[in-house]
């Protein structure tokens, strides 16, 4: 195990699936939809193995050094400590049942859908792992580009102007990174006189104030696009509301995060000054992203729209729990990272699951989903309460611990941040309220129904009249007349299935995950608190087993 | 018992994830059977654990589970502790849950969701246990949310109906509003006391009685009493977070019985009581919770007076009832709140499942006015419902009587300054329940039916529900004696130890003792027992008169038969017409029938500005402010580029006339900057 390359295995083994499909010309949607699943769980089951192994301290362990360009100081490092780890077990799970998702819902241009996904999916991987600014540039970059292609190729009828606002704004927050990499190994350069993009060796130089402010702005842009922060987030709506379903999975559950980790392995370490400088600014926006998502949550009538801006508001969570500076705020954020990857990539596929039946996202058209369908509709309310933060489930640990942390630093933003789970809790409820709850099209209104409007009362004193079908009594459940008129713009859901196996196999992890993260946090805590230990001492770090 | 005390939760929850899990296509309709062996079995252990208890003066029951959450030193274990006042409650929780999980069986045998009822029942029950087992703030407030999750689901249990999910989802976000003001004193307490956890020398309560030694001041436990009085006034349905309540009774009526009015709404009586010491440190925050009691309980009599529904009257006259209790919280009648608690628990369960007994035998009729004669039909819902009503009513010697009478006669000899006035609000307020109270036996059991007897057949329910209801009434009507003689009964003296003895001061005394030891130890029992006795003289409630009990007695049993007397003039006789006194005091009338307005004030003035200013923040800041730039510049950008590119001509000459150009340019910049050509 000692010299095994583990964390290139688990990095590489989807870029092996999509070379494998790639260089096999005849592959067909079955052949190329086996290999993806294949490669994804074998990179899953390796990243098991690799947490596994972890040893909980705050050393980076699993080290791949290897010289690479050597006159620029570049080389191939790769490492991670407590809090990557646990963002790779994120990203291969749910980049495996986005994988699984697709069995049977994308029918065109599967071979190419796989490859792009696969690729993402390494692109990702990599982000985490890397520990080279250069092997980071390029696995940052590598990400965006199948990334943009889901929502182009893939996505629903507006999908090329959303594919093409999402890559400009990545694209405009990358490069301010590269030329801050730039700055960075040239400010290295004169300090030292030697070429390095080691980002533990960059770690030990000093950097003057005024350089700091500007690299650490340079830095920050790009992880705020990425997390996305107010008022920089417009892409995401759009970006969700076009992509496919797995494709909104793994932006929402894994891409997002990205922002979130580069802030903790770059701009805290490397910009200490920088950071100081910024952290009332970044607080505020942070604040201000909690409130905002929440209530532009409130008013969408696309169901996708809402899940997003409530995406918005969770990661102020992430951003405020990093910059608050103390360890129950970073407790706190990986916490919500974690949740948030659960949570809202299941509730992203509740509803791509929906839209299979309905091929709509508006809310409207939807209504008393728990009578055809009440398993879906059981998971629905699942996540919909851990999403909303209900103590036992994952939500409740990260925002708690976050508001908490942020008590110590600043009362009334503590006050405000927490007043938010009020406006998640109308919002969400609202939401299934309207979704899952009511009655479906050929349902009878229920007479002990006490907000009955008059339209229904007369329907119900009619069917009553003409003695068609039983008048329903007290019975939750279905009964039906053809009579029944339907609601305005409600979609007849009588004949949608409930959960298939497919789907079931993608829920139930997330489902046992965000109990287990909810019940018992304890061995993330055990995972993640060295590091973030030595990022909040400033410590510098070295490399482990 | 230390080690079975896991015992009592876990039963409940075994039989929620089997129902949940298997009810729907294997278990089905013995789903009942599970839930209601689970129930039984915990009440069991819970009788075991309080007969454990009371075999020692202050022995105290611990079981440590796991560590929930281990952050710097945010550190909070999961941990089970059982003393006096948990003990109570958990016989109470236990006692009518197995009753009403009982009743359900008959109550819910036609229903659709027979078994998602008798999965959310035992997680309600598990929750509610947790809660009462809790020994740290943060794990109370878990299971705080989780009660309201339950709720939530029971309210909105006939999910087809509009008017349900509404109540449900009103239900849980008003209930967020106390939630936040509890977490926040959550917060305050740990960053105050560097702990969330209640007991020994470095728990909350320890520290709070010595706060000043501490150097806390006493506005920040002014602060954190009356942050986590939020919270309780959420639950509890107190002014001016009452207004789910009401809304709360589309549940199934087993469920209102259960959680609306025996067990959940009562957390907030118990948090409060539980985190006494904090309150004992803030006269202030005693004092708002006095008032905001006492204030309820005249409100919500006031609406209950006017409502037609059985199921509402019932309600306020909850909220009502939770409002004494609330009061004699405030001023320091600690025991008599939670005596009030247990007997309220049994009369209002019984009231409700008495009302669910007779909305079975009326097809689900809840209006009064569509009653009447009922006793005729169903004589053990009434017997048993008239015996819930006098204790309600407080009627000595049933069981309201002794706990409503020790609430106000505490209050009014506490040392609180709203005392007096929280005991005056108190008699009020009884005479208007003694006269809710009639009239609604009176409308719904006497004189003749109002319904149409060819349509409509009312009868008696079956046993599974009738047998509990008789269970019930023993307690409803005799519970009160376990607190005879008032002030000094068994159940005052079993609970002495948790409201008598200062926990911190115990503390103090214990330093002092030990700086005594080095210098002498004679002294040491001197100290102890001076710190003690000062202590007593503290902490213990003013000693009341037996001539004050018996004055008090005898005017709350004159108020009360009063109250039946008016409502037996108006309902029975006729001499007093209702009408006429309503047109008499029409503003006051449209008052409380509009409920005072309350939900429309919240309706106008909260939810409708919030929701217009999110979408405002949508369609202009959003839309028109950030994506407006951003697409403007977008399009700038466009538009520049369709410019510039008229100069891509494909024209050879062209582009050697720009290059050349170029060269000429950059050239003469570097001959006249940066070239000493010239110089």
């Amino acid at each position: 195990m000692d010299n095994f390359p583990i964390l290139s295995t688990i990095t590489y083994l989807p870029l092996l699936g999509a070379l494998v499909i790639f260089f096999m010309p005849r592959a067909t949607r079955e052949t190329s939809r086996l290999i993806a699943v294949v490669a994804s769980l074998l990179s899953m089951i390796a990243s098991f193995v690799m947490l596994g192994a972890f040893k909980h301290n705050n050393t980076f362990q699993f080290t791949e050094h290897k010289t690479w360009l050597k006159d620029l100081g570049v080389s191939y490092f790769m490492g991670v400590d407590g809090i990557a780890v646990l963002l790779i077990v994120l990203t291969t799970i749910l980049c495996a049942i986005s994988i699984i998702y697709s069995w049977d819902t994308i029918n065109v241009r599967t071979r190419e859908y796989y490859i792009a996904i696969l690729l993402l999916e390494t692109g990702m991987l990599g982000v985490f792992m890397s520990l080279d600014l250069f092997l980071f540039y390029i696995f940052w970059e590598l990400m965006l580009i199948p990334m943009a292609l889901l929502i182009g190729i893939w996505g629903h009828e507006d999908r090329v102007y959303a594919a093409v606002k999402f890559f400009l704004y990545t694209l405009f927050g990358s490069l301010l990174m590269l030329v801050a990499i730039v700055a960075l190994y040239q400010s290295y350069y004169n300090q030292t006189g030697t070429h390095t993009l080691n980002i533990l060796t960059l770690q030990g130089g000093h950097y003057g104030h005024i350089f700091q402010v500007w690299v650490f702005a340079a830095f920050f842009i790009a992880f705020a696009v990425k997390i996305p922060m107010f008022p920089v987030h417009t892409w995401l709506p759009d970006a969700h509301v076009q992509a496919p379903t797995a494709g909104s999975v793994i932006l929402a559950a894994v891409m997002l995060k990205m922002g979130g980790y580069g802030m903790l392995r770059f701009s805290l370490p490397l910009f200490p000054d920088g950071t100081n400088y910024w952290r009332t600014f970044v607080i505020v926006l942070s604040v201000i992203a909690i409130i905002y998502g929440a209530f532009l949550s409130l008013v969408q009538p696309d169901w996708k729209k809402l899940v997003a801006y409530s995406s918005v508001s969770h990661m102020g969570f992430v951003t405020l729990g990093i910059f608050i500076h103390n360890i129950q705020g970073m407790d706190g954020s990986m916490m919500v990272m974690l949740a948030h990857g659960f949570n809202t990539g299941a509730l992203f596929l509740i509803v791509g699951i929906a839209y299979e039946r309905a091929h709509t996202l508006r809310i409207n058209a939807f209504g008393g989903l728990a009578t055809p369908m009440p398993v879906w509709s059981a998971f629905f309310v699942l996540f919909m309460f851990a999403s909303i933060g209900l103590p036992g489930l994952s939500g409740f640990v990260g925002e708690f611990l976050v508001t908490l942390g942020t008590w110590h630093y600043n009362k009334v933003a503590a006050i405000i941040t927490f007043c938010v789970v009020i406006i998640a809790a109308w919002y969400l409820l609202w939401l299934v309220q309207r979704v899952v709850f009511g009655r479906t099209i050929h349902q009878l209104p229920e007479p002990g129904d006490a907000a009955l409007t008059p339209a229904e009362r007369a329907q119900l004193a009619q069917v009553g009249d003409h003695g068609h079908g039983p008048v329903p009594t007290l019975i939750s459940g279905g009964s039906h007349d053809a009579h029944a008129v339907p609601a305005e713009g409600q979609l007849d859901s009588t004949n949608w299935p409930d959960l298939s196996l497919k789907e079931l196999i993608c829920l139930v992890p997330l489902a046992i995950l965000t109990i287990l993260t909810g019940v018992y946090p304890k061995p993330i805590f055990d995972i993640a608190d060295p590091s973030f230990h030595a990022v909040l001492n400033g410590a510098m770090r070295v490399i482990g087993n | 018992m230390e080690h079975y005390l896991f015992l009592i939760p876990l039963l409940p929850l075994v039989a929620f994830v089997i129902n949940l899990l298997l009810g729907r296509w294997v278990v089905k309709h013995a789903s009942a059977y599970i839930a209601q062996v689970a129930m039984f079995g915990s009440w069991v252990v819970s009788v075991l654990v309080f007969f454990d208890i009371r075999g020692s003066s202050d022995k105290v029951l611990e079981q440590h589970l796991f560590t929930w959450i281990p952050s710097g030193t945010f550190n909070v274990p999961v941990t089970l502790h059982v003393d006096q006042l948990a003990s109570i409650m958990l016989l109470v929780v236990t006692t009518v849950s197995t009753l009403v999980f009982v009743y359900s069986k008959g109550y819910m045998a036609h229903d659709g969701g027979f078994y998602r009822f008798f999965a959310y029942l035992p997680l309600f029950a598990f929750s509610m246990l947790m809660l009462v087992l809790a020994n740290n703030l943060l794990l109370l407030y878990v299971f705080w949310e989780a009660v309201g999750l339950c709720s939530y689901l029971l309210i909105g249990f006939w999910f087809r109906r509009r008017s349900a999910n509404e109540a449900a989802v009103k239900a849980f976000v008003v209930n967020r509003v106390g939630d936040v003001g509890f977490g926040l004193g959550i917060m305050l307490t740990f960053w105050t006391f560097g702990t969330v956890d209640f007991y020994g020398p470095d728990g909350i309560f320890a520290k709070a009685a010595n706060h000043a030694a501490l150097g806390v001041s006493g506005g920040t436990m002014t602060a954190i009493a009356l942050l986590l009085f939020l919270g309780a006034c959420g639950k509890s349905a107190q002014f001016p977070l009452h207004v789910w309540l009401p809304d709360a009774m589309e549940g199934p009526t087993p469920v209102s019985a259960l959680i609306h009015a025996a067990t959940m709404v009562t957390a907030g009586v118990y948090m409060v009581a539980r985190t006494h010491p904090i309150y004992l440190q803030s006269e202030s925050a005693l004092v708002v919770v006095a008032l905001i009691g006492a204030f309820t309980s005249f409100l919500a009599a006031t609406i209950a007076l006017v409502q037609y529904d059985l199921k509402k009257v019932i309600a306020y006259s909850t909220i009502s009832q939770l409002g004494y209790m609330v009061f004699a919280l405030g001023t320091g009648a600690w025991v008599a709140a939670i005596f009030h608690l247990m007997t309220h628990a049994f009369f209002k369960g019984l009231l409700f499942l008495g009302a669910g007994s007779v909305m079975h035998g009326m097809h689900d009729e809840l209006d009064m006015r569509k009653m009447g004669g009922l006793r005729k039909f169903m004589p053990i819902t009434f017997w048993t419902f008239l015996i819930a009503s006098f204790a309600n009513a407080g009627l000595i010697p049933f069981a309201g009587f002794w706990s409503k009478d020790e609430a106000i006669v505490g209050a009014w000899a506490s040392a609180s300054s709203v005392g007096k006035l929280a005991a005056v609000v108190g008699l009020i307020t009884a005479f208007l329940t003694a006269l809710y109270m009639f009239r609604c036996v009176f409308m719904t059991f006497f004189k003749a039916p109002r319904f149409n007897p060819e349509a409509i057949h009312p009868h008696e329910s079956g046993a599974w529900m009738a047998v509990p209801l008789v269970i019930l009434a023993v307690p409803a009507a005799l519970i009160g004696f376990i607190g005879f003689p008032p002030e000094n009964g068994p159940f005052q003296h079993f609970l002495e130890p948790v409201f008598e003895q200062a926990p911190a001061q115990t503390t103090h005394a214990n330093e002092q003792a030990s700086l005594y030891t080095i210098q002498e130890p004679a002294t040491t029992r001197t100290a102890i027992a001076a710190a003690q006795a000062a202590t007593a003289t503290e902490t213990h409630e003013t000693h009341v008169s037996t001539a004050t009990t018996v004055t008090f007695g005898i005017i709350s049993t004159i108020i009360a038969v009063s109250g039946i007397f008016v409502a037996y003039l108006t309902y029975i006789t006729g001499t007093i017409s209702a009408t006429a006194i309503g047109a008499r005091f029409a503003p006051l009338y449209q008052l409380f029938v509009n409920k005072w307005y309350l939900d429309e004030i919240y309706h106008n003035y909260i939810t409708m500005p919030f929701y217009n200013f999110a979408m405002f923040l949508w369609r202009i800041v959003d839309v028109k402010i950030i994506d407006g730039t951003v697409n403007g510049v977008a399009a700038l950008i466009g538009a520049i580029s369709q410019r510039m590119r008229t100069v891509q001509t494909g024209l050879l000459a062209n582009y050697a006339l720009g290059i050349a150009l170029g060269m000429v340019i950059i050239v003469g910049i570097y001959l006249a900057g940066f070239s000493t050509l010239f110089r």
